[in-house]
């Protein structure tokens, strides 16, 4: 009965009760959708980097990291790619050679990263055949084709069918020269890759180092991010004097955002019931004050001063849920609502890409978030009624009971 | 007749603004089992006084209350409240109902909170509200109910918890004339009945004309003390 008694006394005086809840469901909804938003960043730099280059993990020999020379490739780098292609959960296995280098053109050079790779393989782990905004990927047949990143093309003033010039050393450590011809132009989000990649054909830098295809890392696509670790696990046992690292090792600045992410989506909300607090507390006072003579009635008549104070917790904890309800079904309907569609991100889209996001942002909130935010509401709730509370069990039976509102 | 409520030597000063007031000035008092006790006076008699000390919601500052044989005027706070809930039962002049609970509700939450089992608190709900003349509305809240049914519903919640007297606080102030004599035609009743035990503060001449004994109260001292025969009606 005195749950009973806690409910109906919410509802009361209605206006005061439904302006609190308001407050509240507005600031938890808004604090969803804005968490929704972070993550979804968040997970949109992680998608991109793994969709646009990198892949669930990546295979290379201890020292190539460090120091990415030409000479440090995988032994038996294709049979250990057809192996891994066999591993169930595994979509796509790219063998890919690297090399540093420059790419020329008659207006300007750049820095860059040869990638070879094979075309067919790179199409089941990357996405970027899909990102070519200019003629095509490497599906040409033509005479050492190169597709190189929208940014790169522009600082290099080329175009679909002009001329670069890629150099880069050899094996003998002599500067090897070869004159590719642009077939395709890619964008992606980040705009840093689109600059400092190009991709050829893994034979063509075959044929220019004067040897057989060499594989200097292993890109791998899994079914999805929740298999890596279990995979890692296999394929390190499998090959123990190789390198292989997860996206996090891969790209530490992702795993940092993903983790501070986490951490952010629980500060911010936290921020917002701190402030719906106080809010909480002044709706709670208010009703302690209107109903002085009513506890002291209550108080007269043979109710403990614990059980007047666990009332207000339990009047305070129903109303703070009730919002926190609505507030969470709002945002959660919002969220997914946008997921589907995103959010046009476009007007900003050049701020966003220097950090490798997409202009579609796709908001989510993982649902173990959703049982931590009625933990906060709860814990929130609980704060707010100790004043109350307490201002209720001091009151004086004798003199309360006196009391004209 | 067994004593009921036993005051001996009841002083209460008061000091709000560092001049002493003395509101009690020795009262020495018995009450037995069965009485219909009414105390008069005027205001600044120390009357409000006297009944929130005899009902446990305020100390003495020198004497001893003793109810059913208990010495209450030490008792700490948390005390007090768990023996008015055994042993007094209010009735105040604003009725004062819980107004989000029903007529038989209210009577049952005086029982919740002596922890009866819901079985009991609901026959004794019902019956109490049968006899005080309330049966039809049992799931009213106060808001529905009139000034005398909201009344007999407080008469109804102050006898659930079988008190061993009640004391009621003006109760036939806020009703109009019909309804003030059948609340107590219903509380003389009890009276008569059960020899259930009632001390009234009052300033209302009916309450008085059925009163058994009439306590006058002035500047803190009573003043005088009447028995009256009664005849039942």
């Amino acid at each position: 009965m005195l749950l009973s008694i806690a409910w109906r006394n919410i509802w009361r005086n209605k206006k005061r009760s439904i302006v609190m809840l308001t407050a509240i469901a507005l600031g938890l909804c808004g604090g969803l959708f804005a968490t929704g938003m972070m993550v979804g960043m968040a997970e949109s730099m992680v998608n991109t980097a793994i969709d646009r280059y990198i892949g669930h993990f990546e295979i290379h020999t201890t020292s190539f990291k460090a120091n990415p020379l030409v000479n440090d490739y995988i032994p038996g780098g294709d049979s250990i790619a057809s192996s891994l292609k066999a591993m169930v959960g595994v979509v796509g296995v790219s063998a890919r050679t690297i090399i540093e280098g420059m790419a020329s053109s008659p207006a300007s050079n750049s820095g860059v990263q040869i990638v070879g790779i094979i075309s067919r393989d790179e199409s089941l782990v990357t996405t970027d055949a899909k990102r070519v905004v200019e003629g095509e990927f490497l599906n040409s047949v033509g005479r050492y084709p190169v597709v190189i990143g929208k940014k790169l093309a522009e600082k290099l003033d080329v175009r679909v069918h002009s001329k670069l010039v890629l150099s880069f050393a050899g094996r003998d450590g002599s500067i090897i020269y070869g004159s590719f011809r642009v077939v395709g132009i890619f964008e992606t989000e980040s705009t840093l890759f689109d600059k400092s990649t190009l991709f050829v054909r893994r034979t063509d830098l075959a044929g220019l180092l004067g040897g057989p295809a060499l594989v200097h890392e292993i890109a791998v696509r899994l079914v999805n991010a929740e298999l890596v670790p279990q995979m890692l696990a296999s394929v390190k046992a499998m090959y123990p004097t190789l390198a292989i690292d997860g996206w996090k090792d891969i790209a530490p600045e992702l795993k940092l955002t993903a983790e501070m992410t986490d951490v952010s989506m629980l500060f911010f909300l936290a921020i917002i019931l701190f402030g719906l607090l106080f809010g909480i507390t002044n709706t709670m006072l208010m009703s302690v004050l209107d109903r002085v003579r009513e506890f002291g009635v209550l108080m007269a008549i043979g109710m403990k001063r614990k059980r007047v104070f666990w009332l207000i917790i339990v009047e305070t904890v129903f109303l703070s849920l009730t919002g926190a309800i609505v507030g969470v079904v709002v945002g959660a309907v919002l969220i997914d609502v946008t997921n589907h569609t995103g959010i046009n991100l476009s007007i900003v889209a050049e701020g966003l890409t220097s950090y490798g996001i997409g202009a579609m942002l796709y908001p989510s909130i993982p649902a173990t978030m959703y049982v931590g935010l009625g933990v906060l509401v709860i814990l929130t709730a609980l704060c707010a009624a100790i004043y109350p509370g307490i201002k209720a069990t001091k009151l004086n039976p004798a003199s309360s009971i006196r009391t004209y509102v | 007749m067994a004593i009921v409520i036993e005051l001996k030597g009841i002083t209460k000063v008061y000091n709000p603004t560092g001049i002493p007031v003395n509101a009690l000035k020795g009262i020495n008092l018995n009450i037995e089992k069965g009485e219909f006790t009414v105390v008069v006076g005027p205001s600044g008699s120390g009357k409000t006084t006297l009944l929130n000390i005899i009902g446990g919601l305020d100390q003495p500052t020198k004497g001893t209350v003793t109810i059913d044989r208990t010495d209450i005027s030490t008792m700490k706070q948390d005390e007090l409240i768990d023996f008015r809930l055994n042993h007094i039962g209010f009735v105040f002049q604003s009725f004062n109902l819980i107004p989000v609970l029903t007529a038989k509700e209210n009577v049952e939450f005086i029982m919740l909170l002596q922890n009866l089992a819901k079985a009991e608190r609901d026959q004794r709900a019902i019956k109490i509200l049968g006899e005080v003349g309330l049966e039809g509305r049992l799931d009213s809240t106060p808001s529905e109910l009139s000034g005398g049914q909201q009344q007999r519903v407080a008469v109804a919640r102050a006898l659930a918890s079988r008190p061993s007297f009640v004391l009621a606080d003006e109760p036939t102030a806020n009703l109009d004339s019909v309804a003030a004599e059948s609340l107590l035609d219903i509380m003389e009743e009890l009276n008569r009945e059960r020899s259930m035990t009632f001390l009234f503060s009052t300033h209302d001449p009916r309450v008085m004309k059925r009163a058994h004994r009439i306590l006058t109260l002035e500047d803190g001292l009573i003043t005088t003390d009447k028995r009256v025969k009664r005849h039942p009606r």
